[in-house]
C-alpha cells in the first residue's frame, strides 16, 4: 500500500497542473457540501445542550379540521398534564415583555412565563439561589423571578438572590439564576411564574408552549403510539374536538428548518456529484493514456485487483487533498451560512466544525475519491492484456464510459438547475406580488404597556393620544396600531361562526387569523378596502372588518357587509358587524396566500402591547427619535422594541426563500460551469484522439462544416440524452420541492424547456472550441502520421 | 483541351521548421493520361507521399501549376478542395484508415454522404463497391473483425464508391503480408483494366512493374520515369 501511495505521488505530479485543478475543484465543492452539513449537524443532529435531550417531547394541540398544529390553552394544558399517558413530567411557558425602568433609559425585558416543574422538566439546576417553590405557582402569589445568566451578568450586575428588580412597576423578589442552557427553548432575559395570571378558562384561545420528560424506559414511539390510543378519550372528556400529539423537543424547536436544510445538502450534494463525475472523466482519459503501462504491468504479473488498487490509492489521495483543503474552505463557508442564516428560522447560533463534520468531510471525501476511481480502476483490472499491449486499443470502451459520465453530468446539472429555476421563479412572483401591502417609507414599532401599571381605559387612552401626537408630527402621512404587524411573526387565531346561521358541528368549524387594529391602520398599511369602508372613529357599536379570503369562503355570492360575525362556535358571544372588505394580506409566510381573517377595533378591546405602524413621506427611520420622543412625553418610562422599517418586516419574511434562491442559483451555476467543463473535456480529449479519423474524413471529402457538425452532434447527443433523464428525474422528484414553491408548479413545462434549451446551449457551446479545432485538422498532417 | 488528367508544372513544396527551410519536392513536371496507372518509387524522405498529397489535394504546393482535369486547384479554397476530393479522388491508405466505429458498409457510404447523394443510391452504390470487391457479405461487419487484407478490400470499395476521375493509392500493399498483398494488387489491376486512373506509391518494384509507368523520386526530384504513357 505505502508503495502505491509513493507511486500515487509521483504519479500525480507527473501531470501538476491536471491534479492542482482536481484538487481545487474537490475542495471547492467538498468545502461547500461540509459547510452546509455543518448548519445541518447543528441544526439536526448535536443533541440540545440540556440533560437527556432525547427524553424531551413538546405536546400540541392538532385540529383535525384544519391540520393545524399549535400550542394549548391553559385549560388543554391541564388535561394533558393530568392524563397524558408516559409522561414523568410536563410544563407550560409562554414569552411576554417586561418593561425595566429603573436602570437607566427604559428596557424591555423578555420574560418567560413558566409552570410548575418548567425547570425540571429541562433537568437544570440553579447557578445561583433557587427556582420556584409550589407555593410561588398558585394565583396571585408574591411575585418572584429567575434571571437568565447573561440578564444577571449584563443588567442585574450579579444581583444576590433577594434582591430586588422593578419590572412594569412591581418589584420582583430575585430568587436564582438559571444557567444559558434554558435558551434552547426560547432566549428569555428572566423567568416568572406562569399561575400567577391564572385563572384562563378560555379553552379555544391558543397561547402556551409545552415541554416535557418521558418516564425512564419509555421510548418516543411508544409514547407517540400510547397518545394517539388516549388523545380522543382526553378530548372527549373535556367535550372538546381538539386532539394532542407528542413530537421530539429537538424537532419541534428545529424541524422548520430541517427541509431547508436538507435540500440545500441534496443541492450542494449534486454539484459534488458533478464534480466528482468531471473528475473520474479527468482519471478515465489518463486511464486510456496508461493502457499500456498496465497491460505491461499486467504482464509482469499484477493481478486486476492490484492494479485497481493502485488506481483507487491514486484517486484517493487527490480527494483526500480536495477534502483537506475543503475543510478550510468549509470555515469560511460555515461562516457565510451563519451570516445569511434568516431570522425567521429556529436560530443558528453556531455550526461548530466538530468530530460530527469532520467524520463527514472524510468519509464524503473518500467516498468521492473512491467514486472518481472507481470507473478506471475496473478498466485497469478487466483490459484486455493484448489488446492493450498494442497501440491505440480498447477506445471505444472507455469512450461509452467517457459518454455515459457525460450522460450523468448532464443529468445531475438539469437536476440542480430545474431546481434553481423553478424557486427562483417562485421568489421574484413572490416578491412581484409583494405581501399586499406597501412597505416602502413605513415603520413599525412595538409598545407593550404594563397591564399592572395601565388599565383597560387607560391603554385606549394611551393609544389613542400617541396616535394623535405621532400623526401631527412632520413627514407623517398616516399612523395606526395593530396587535401584530402581517409577517411580523406570532399568530392569533380562533374559530368563529355566523350569527343567524346554525351552530356549526365539528368538522365545519371556521378558524381565522384575528388582528386587533385601529382605526388609522389600513391607511398607515395601505391596505385597499375593496368594499364596505373601515372602522368609524368611536364606532359605538361592535364592528369588525374582514379579509376577502374570509368573505369568499364564508359568504360565497353574498355581500357580507352588514353581517355579524359571533367569536367562537355559538353565536351570542362578542358578535360584530362587518363594515368592510379589506384586501388580503400575507400573515405568516410570504410565499402561502392570505387565510381567512378579521380585524377588531383596537378601541373595542383595549390590548396592552400593540405595533405603531408609521407611514412617512421619507425614510421612516429619520422620525424614530421623534416617535420616541411623542412616547416618552405620555410616559417616560415606557421603552418600546422591535424597531423595524415594514421592508425589514418583509425581508424578514422573505428569508428563507432568499437564502434558497441565491444558493440553489450559486449550485446551479456552479453545476452548469462543471457542467460545460465536462462537456468539453470529453469533447476536446475526443478530437484530440480522433485527428486521424477527422483527417480520413477530409480525405474522403467532408468540408470543415460536416467536421463541425459532427463533433457538435456527438458533444449535443449525449447532452440531450442527459437533458432527458435529468428533466425526468426532476419531475419525479418534483414534490420533494413543492412546499418551496409559490405559483409556480413544480412540474411547470416552461421550466423544464427553458433548463433543457439552457443546458443545450451550454453543451453546444463547450463542444464549439474543440469542433472548430477539428475543422483546424490538417489532413496532410493527421495521415501523415501512419 | 490537353488530354492528361492531371498535369503539374514546377511543383515546389517547401517546409518550415523553425528557421529551418526543407524542400520536400522540387521542380516536379508530371502528367497522368486518363486509364494511366503511375507508380511513384523511391527511398523513405525522397517525397513520395508529399507528392500524392498533394496530387490528392491533401497539400498545396508551395509554387508551381497543378491542372486537375484541365481545372487549377492549387489556390482553391478548403471547401472547393474537399468537394474536388470527395467528386475526383479516392484514397486508398496503406493502414486502411477504416474509421473503427462504422460498420463495413458505412464506411464505405461515407464519401457518399459527404457528397449528399439520396439513400437509395448510396446504398446501391455501396452494394456494387463491395460487390466489385468481394466483401458484400461482411457489409455489417465492425473493421475491427475483419483481417488486414479484407480492410484493405474495404478502403478500395471506399475509394471506387464514389466513381473518382482517380484513385490515389499510398504503399497499399505497405501494411499486409504477401498474400494478402497480392490480392488487393490484383483488384487494383482489375480496376485499372476497367478503365480507371490510378497514382501508386511503392517500395517494391514487384509492384511498381505491374504500373504502365514508374517514376522514380530522389530528393524531392524526379530522377528516373520508365515505361510508356497511354493515350
Amino acid at each position: 500500500m505505502f508503495q502505491d501511495f509513493k507511486f500515487a505521488l509521483r504519479m500525480l505530479r507527473k501531470s501538476p497542473s491536471v491534479t492542482a485543478v482536481a484538487v481545487l475543484t474537490l475542495a471547492l465543492a467538498l468545502g461547500a457540501t461540509t459547510s452546509i452539513f455543518s448548519a445541518v449537524s447543528a441544526m439536526l443532529l448535536r443533541p440540545l445542550a440540556l440533560p437527556n435531550p432525547d427524553r424531551l417531547i413538546v405536546l400540541l394541540d392538532e385540529e383535525p379540521q384544519v391540520s393545524q398544529q399549535h400550542g394549548p390553552s391553559w385549560p388543554e394544558f391541564e388535561d394533558w398534564r393530568a392524563q397524558a399517558p408516559d409522561l414523568a413530567s410536563l410544563a407550560a411557558y409562554r414569552q411576554e415583555t417586561f418593561n425595566l425602568s429603573q436602570r437607566g433609559e427604559p428596557l424591555t425585558v423578555d420574560r418567560l412565563l413558566v409552570s410548575r416543574g418548567f425547570f425540571e422538566v429541562l433537568g437544570l439546576q440553579p447557578l445561583a439561589g433557587r427556582f420556584f417553590t409550589p407555593d410561588e405557582h398558585v394565583p396571585n402569589a408574591a411575585p418572584v423571578l429567575v434571571a437568565s445568566e447573561g440578564f444577571w451578568h449584563r443588567v442585574l450586575g450579579g444581583m444576590q438572590p433577594g434582591g430586588t428588580v422593578v419590572l412594569d412597576g412591581i418589584p420582583f423578589t430575585l430568587v436564582g439564576v438559571v444557567p444559558a442552557a434554558a435558551s434552547v427553548l426560547t432566549i428569555s432575559d428572566a423567568y416568572v411564574t406562569l399561575e400567577r395570571k391564572l385563572p384562563w378558562t378560555d379553552r379555544g384561545t391558543h397561547y402556551l408552549d409545552t415541554v416535557g420528560r418521558l418516564k425512564p424506559g419509555i421510548s418516543l414511539s411508544r409514547a407517540q403510539a400510547d397518545l394517539k390510543i388516549a388523545a380522543p378519550r382526553i378530548a372527549a372528556a373535556a367535550k372538546a374536538t381538539h386532539l394532542v400529539s407528542l413530537v421530539p423537543l429537538q424537532e419541534y424547536l428545529h424541524g422548520n428548518a430541517a427541509p431547508l436544510l436538507l435540500l440545500l445538502l441534496a443541492a450542494v450534494g449534486l454539484v459534488l456529484l458533478i464534480a466528482a463525475v468531471n473528475l473520474a472523466n479527468v482519471e478515465l482519459a489518463r486511464a486510456t493514456g496508461r493502457l499500456r503501462e498496465f497491460a505491461v504491468r499486467r504482464a509482469l504479473g499484477a493481478s486486476g485487483p492490484r492494479l485497481a488498487r493502485q488506481i483507487l490509492v491514486e484517486s484517493a489521495v487527490v480527494a483526500l487533498a480536495g477534502g483537506a483543503l475543503g475543510f478550510l474552505i468549509a470555515l469560511w463557508g460555515r461562516d457565510l451560512i451563519l451570516q445569511a442564516w434568516p431570522p425567521s428560522l429556529p436560530a443558528l447560533a453556531s455550526a461548530p466544525l466538530d468530530w460530527r463534520v469532520l467524520a463527514f468531510a472524510g468519509l464524503v471525501s473518500l467516498g468521492t475519491g473512491m467514486g472518481i476511481g472507481l470507473l478506471p480502476a475496473l478498466h485497469a483490472a478487466r483490459g484486455d492484456l493484448q489488446a492493450g499491449l498494442k497501440e491505440g486499443a480498447g477506445a471505444s470502451s472507455r469512450g461509452r464510459a467517457r459518454g455515459a459520465l457525460i450522460v450523468a453530468q448532464s443529468a445531475l446539472a438539469v437536476l440542480l438547475l430545474s431546481g434553481a429555476v423553478l424557486v427562483l421563479q417562485s421568489f421574484s412572483l413572490m416578491l412581484r406580488k409583494g405581501p399586499g401591502y406597501r412597505s416602502e417609507h413605513a415603520l413599525s414599532v412595538r409598545v407593550p404597556l404594563p397591564p399592572s401599571k395601565y388599565g383597560r381605559e387607560q391603554r385606549i387612552e394611551f393609544f389613542r393620544a400617541l396616535l394623535e401626537r405621532v400623526s401631527a408630527l412632520p413627514g407623517v402621512r398616516a399612523a395606526g396600531v395593530v396587535s401584530r404587524v402581517p409577517l411580523g411573526g406570532g399568530s392569533t387565531n380562533g374559530n368563529y361562526s355566523v350569527v343567524g346561521r346554525p351552530p356549526q358541528d365539528d368538522e365545519h368549524q371556521t378558524y381565522a387569523e384575528k388582528r386587533v387594529a385601529s382605526q388609522g391602520y389600513f391607511a398607515a398599511m395601505q391596505i385597499p378596502i375593496v368594499r364596505g369602508r373601515a372602522f368609524a372613529d368611536n364606532a359605538p357599536a361592535r364592528e369588525i372588518v374582514i379579509n376577502e379570503a374570509l368573505a369568499r369562503r364564508t359568504f360565497p355570492g353574498e355581500d357580507p357587509i352588514g353581517k355579524q360575525l359571533a367569536e367562537g362556535s355559538d353565536p351570542g358571544h362578542d358578535d360584530a358587524t362587518i363594515v368592510g372588505i379589506a384586501a388580503d394580506v400575507k400573515q405568516q409566510r410570504l410565499n402561502v396566500e392570505a387565510t381567512s381573517e378579521i380585524y377588531y377595533l383596537e378601541s373595542q378591546k383595549g390590548f396592552s402591547e400593540l405595533d405603531l405602524v408609521v407611514r412617512t413621506d421619507g425614510d421612516p427611520m429619520a422620525l424614530l427619535p421623534s416617535i420616541k420622543a411623542r412616547i416618552a412625553e405620555l410616559d417616560p418610562s415606557q421603552p418600546v422594541t422591535r424597531v423595524r422599517t415594514l421592508e425589514q418586516v418583509v425581508e424578514r419574511a422573505s428569508g428563507p426563500q432568499r437564502l434558497l434562491a441565491e444558493l440553489l442559483s450559486a449550485f446551479a451555476a456552479a453545476a452548469l460551469l462543471l457542467a460545460a467543463l465536462g462537456i468539453y473535456g470529453v469533447v476536446a480529449y475526443t478530437v484530440g484522439r480522433r485527428e486521424r479519423e477527422i483527417g480520413v474524413r477530409m480525405a474522403l471529402g467532408a468540408r470543415a462544416f460536416d467536421v463541425l457538425r459532427m463533433v457538435l452532434r456527438e458533444g449535443l447527443q449525449l447532452s440531450l440524452i442527459g437533458v432527458a433523464c435529468g428533466i425526468a428525474a426532476a419531475l419525479a422528484l418534483a414534490q420533494l420541492l413543492a412546499s418551496f414553491l409559490y405559483g409556480v408548479s413544480a412540474t411547470d413545462p416552461l421550466t423544464y424547456a427553458l433548463v433543457a434549451i439552457a443546458l443545450s446551449l451550454t453543451a453546444a457551446l463547450a463542444s464549439l472550441l474543440p469542433a472548430l479545432r477539428a475543422t483546424r485538422v490538417d489532413p496532410a498532417i493527421s495521415l501523415r502520421a501512419e | 483541351m490537353s488530354d492528361a488528367l492531371i498535369r503539374m508544372q514546377e511543383i515546389e513544396k517547401v517546409f518550415l521548421t523553425d528557421e529551418v527551410e526543407t524542400h520536400a519536392l522540387s521542380n516536379i513536371h508530371l502528367e497522368v493520361k486518363k486509364g494511366e496507372w503511375l507508380s511513384i518509387m523511391g527511398p523513405s524522405g525522397s517525397g513520395k507521399t508529399t507528392l500524392l498529397a498533394i496530387l490528392g489535394l491533401l497539400d498545396t504546393a508551395t509554387d508551381g501549376e497543378y491542372l486537375l482535369d484541365d481545372k487549377p486547384v492549387r489556390d482553391l479554397p478548403p471547401s472547393g478542395r474537399a468537394h474536388v476530393r470527395n467528386r475526383h479522388i479516392g484514397f486508398i491508405f496503406q493502414s486502411f484508415n477504416l474509421i473503427g466505429d462504422l460498420t463495413v458498409a458505412e464506411n464505405v457510404e461515407l464519401p457518399l454522404t459527404y457528397r449528399g447523394m439520396p439513400p437509395a443510391e448510396r446504398n446501391k452504390r455501396v452494394e456494387e463497391a463491395l460487390a466489385r470487391v468481394g466483401m458484400s457479405h461482411r457489409a455489417r461487419h465492425m473493421p475491427g473483425q475483419l483481417s488486414g487484407g479484407q480492410q484493405q478490400r474495404v478502403a478500395v470499395a471506399r475509394a471506387v464508391a464514389g466513381d473518382p476521375l482517380i484513385l490515389l493509392a499510398d504503399e497499399p500493399t505497405g501494411n499486409l503480408d504477401s498474400k494478402n498483398g497480392q490480392t488487393v494488387m490484383k483488384l487494383l489491376s482489375e480496376l485499372h483494366q476497367s478503365g480507371s486512373t490510378l497514382i501508386m506509391v511503392t517500395h517494391d518494384p514487384a509492384y511498381a512493374r505491374l504500373a504502365t509507368r514508374t517514376v522514380s523520386l530522389f530528393d524531392g526530384r524526379i530522377v528516373e520515369e520508365s515505361g510508356t504513357s497511354v493515350a
